[in-house]
């Protein structure tokens, strides 16, 4: 179990490493001149050159990545030039706003998601199943700014039960909140319901085919017991694996879903940062949105194998 | 000491025409799912519209201030005009252009250099495959959009092939990552054990002997990756970041009128809809196509 860990650990550290070195490469190396990229065609050079003197991108690339990263590990992650402020102090609290909108989701999506993967596998190749299927893969296929729109339409503007919007009112407590939030995080449970739904019905299927189930259900149990007692632990497994890979997906998600709903998470801060060029700004976003990934996967592959008695007892990899 | 080499067998015939029947037999078993083959009629519908734009568009999709703007939908304007004074039915009609050239030009590229790069990677292993594996990690730690925006910030333009590029290179290790492990299994066989003992050269080997036989997870690969594409390159566009108006693209008038969705619905749900219908119809297709070529 250690030896997992620490490899574990070891993998994510290097992936840390050569995703700063990508991100980096990508926003400082692929420009060619960083201020005329910031500027523009039109700005005059002794701005663009004031420009990268301030940004030191005159230097060598190596000397820049050096002194880069560095302040990354002091937690210094640049200065946004529109706003003028820490990087931080701006990703900050879009990123924990962000996580509040992926809670509800999740909150929402996953016990759904299983009802609907363990309902399907139950029936398996039935009326029922072919259903949830096709609307998982359905709806998981289309983009969340579709789906979005389709919920805007139904719930804010036909029936008029939920704001348009996902910006509240200062100071609104955490009901009103979740009701800001609940056409943005449904728009996310479609998107998620598909795989997640699949995963546990494939699981459900592996497990009811196994012969701790059919013993299981020759000894008498009632169909309920086994379910849950037998089935379920089984069969979540991988889905636990899947969730923490969606939750990666998610934060992909939130950028187009956060435009949309005009609410101030870390997509939207990125997808601003990208419009006004605050090329700064945007690379430590889209590092904070990297990090976070893999800090999730760590910890659901952690959780994992906690669960996963096989790797429990290190008889396997 | 002389080494006795087993008679290498020459392509033989039967195992073509095996071949051939197995193809057949696939396309027999996905014509009889009906979910495939809605799914490629309304495929085909919307590329018949990308071709034959002019003949089925009842008026023209892009100039300006040829209708009363902003009308609701009636029974000249079945999907209602835009504030522009177009005809958005026509506009619907024409907006699979875009889409239907970047999506699978994309898609191709992806999967040509992700097959080639699993290849390599599955075949010769070693330090080459753990720095590439890692590289692989790091890039698919960050969401596509988000790579998507920062390559199309940092570059600083946007445009059909600048997408396609971005698109297909972002593909590119997630293919190269499924051919990788279809690689590693089919090296154990004894195929590639006499290749190699004939002295074949490796990328003889790999793109010979080894391709041939890794194709079914490439072209499931290929079906998969289509659907993300058009995913990918709609909600690209619906954030500004892809093909800009005039352009009838669906998500590009998207992005121009969902501001407007109160009162103007019709503007922003026509076009919602079309993209539904491609996406789903892609998807429908590719999990038959996966599940035929998966059994």
């Amino acid at each position: 179990m250690t030896r997992f860990l620490l490899k574990r650990l070891g993998l994510a550290l290097i992936t840390l490493f050569l995703l700063s070195v990508i991100v980096f490469a990508v926003s400082t190396v692929l420009p060619g001149n960083v201020g005329r990229a910031v500027l523009g065609p039109f700005a005059t050079q002794e701005s663009v050159d004031a420009l990268n003197e301030q940004l030191g991108t005159n230097r060598s690339v190596f000397v820049q990545y050096v002194e880069w990263a560095g302040g990354l590990l002091h937690g210094d992650l640049g200065t946004s030039l529109t706003k003028q402020l820490p990087a931080r102090d701006l990703l900050g609290p879009a990123l924990s706003n962000s996580f509040k909108l992926a809670f509800v989701a999740f909150l929402i999506c996953v016990p759904l998601s299983i009802v609907g993967g363990v309902i399907s596998g139950l029936r398996y190749g039935r009326p029922t199943d072919k259903a949830i299927t096709i609307a998982g893969i359905s709806f998981a296929a289309m983009p969340e700014f579709v789906t979005g729109i389709l919920l805007i339409l139904v719930f804010s503007i036909w029936l008029g039960w939920l704001p348009v919007t996902a910006q509240w009112e200062e100071g609104a407590n955490v009901l009103t909140q979740v009701k800001y939030l609940l056409l943005p995080a449904m728009t996310l449970t479609l998107v998620l319901f598909g795989y997640i739904a699949r995963i546990t019905r494939a699981g459900m299927i592996e497990a009811l085919d196994s012969d701790y189930a059919r013993t299981a259900y020759l000894k008498g149990l009632p169909s309920s017991v086994v379910v849950r007692r037998h089935l379920l632990r089984n069969a979540l497994l991988p889905t636990i694996a899947v969730v923490a890979v969606q939750i990666g997906y998610l934060v992909g998600g939130l950028v187009v879903v956060e435009v949309l709903f005009n609410y101030q998470g870390i997509g939207l801060l990125i997808y601003e940062a990208a419009r006004q060029k605050d090329l700064p700004l945007l690379t430590a976003g889209v590092l904070v949105v990297g990090i976070t990934y893999l800090v999730v996967t760590l910890i659901a592959d952690i959780l994992y194998a906690l669960l996963n008695p096989r790797i429990r007892f290190g008889t396997a990899e | 000491m002389s080494v006795v080499v087993p008679p290498t067998p020459a392509a033989p015939l039967p195992a073509r025409s095996e071949a051939r029947t197995a193809r057949s037999e696939r396309l027999r078993l996905l014509l009889r799912s009906p979910t495939v083959v809605i799914g490629v009629i309304v495929m085909g519908f919307w590329l018949f519209c990308a071709i034959f734009t002019d003949l089925v568009t009842p008026h023209d999709p892009i100039f300006d201030n040829q209708f009363t703007p902003s009308e609701s939908p009636t029974w000249s304007h079945p999907f209602g005009t835009d504030t522009n004074g177009r005809d958005i039915f026509s506009r619907v009609l024409a907006g699979s252009r875009n889409v239907l050239l970047i999506a699978p030009a994309a898609t191709l590229l992806g999967t040509v250099l992700g097959t080639m790069l699993g290849l390599v990677t599955g075949y010769l292993r070693g330090v080459v495959d753990d720095v590439v594996s890692r590289l692989v990690d790091a890039v698919l730690s960050l969401p596509l959009i988000v790579t998507a925006i920062l390559i199309v910030t940092a570059v600083g333009k946007s445009g059909t092939w600048v997408v396609v590029l971005i698109i297909g290179l972002i593909f590119t290790p997630v293919v190269s990552r499924t051919v990788r492990a279809a690689v590693l299994s089919e090296t154990e066989l004894d195929y590639v054990q006499a290749a190699r003992l004939r002295g074949e050269r490796a990328p003889y080997i790999m793109f010979s002997e080894i391709l041939p036989n890794v194709l079914s997870p490439v072209v499931v690969e290929f079906t998969v990756r289509l659907g993300y594409a058009i995913f990918a390159v709609a909600s690209l566009t619906f954030i500004g970041f892809g093909v800009a108006p005039p352009s009838p693209d669906w998500a590009a008038q998207i992005n121009q009128y969902w501001t407007l969705i109160d009162p103007y619905w019709w503007m922003t749900l026509f076009p919602a809809l079309a993209i539904a219908s491609l996406v789903v119809a892609v998807n429908l297709v590719a999990d038959g196509v996966r599940e035929v070529y998966e059994r």
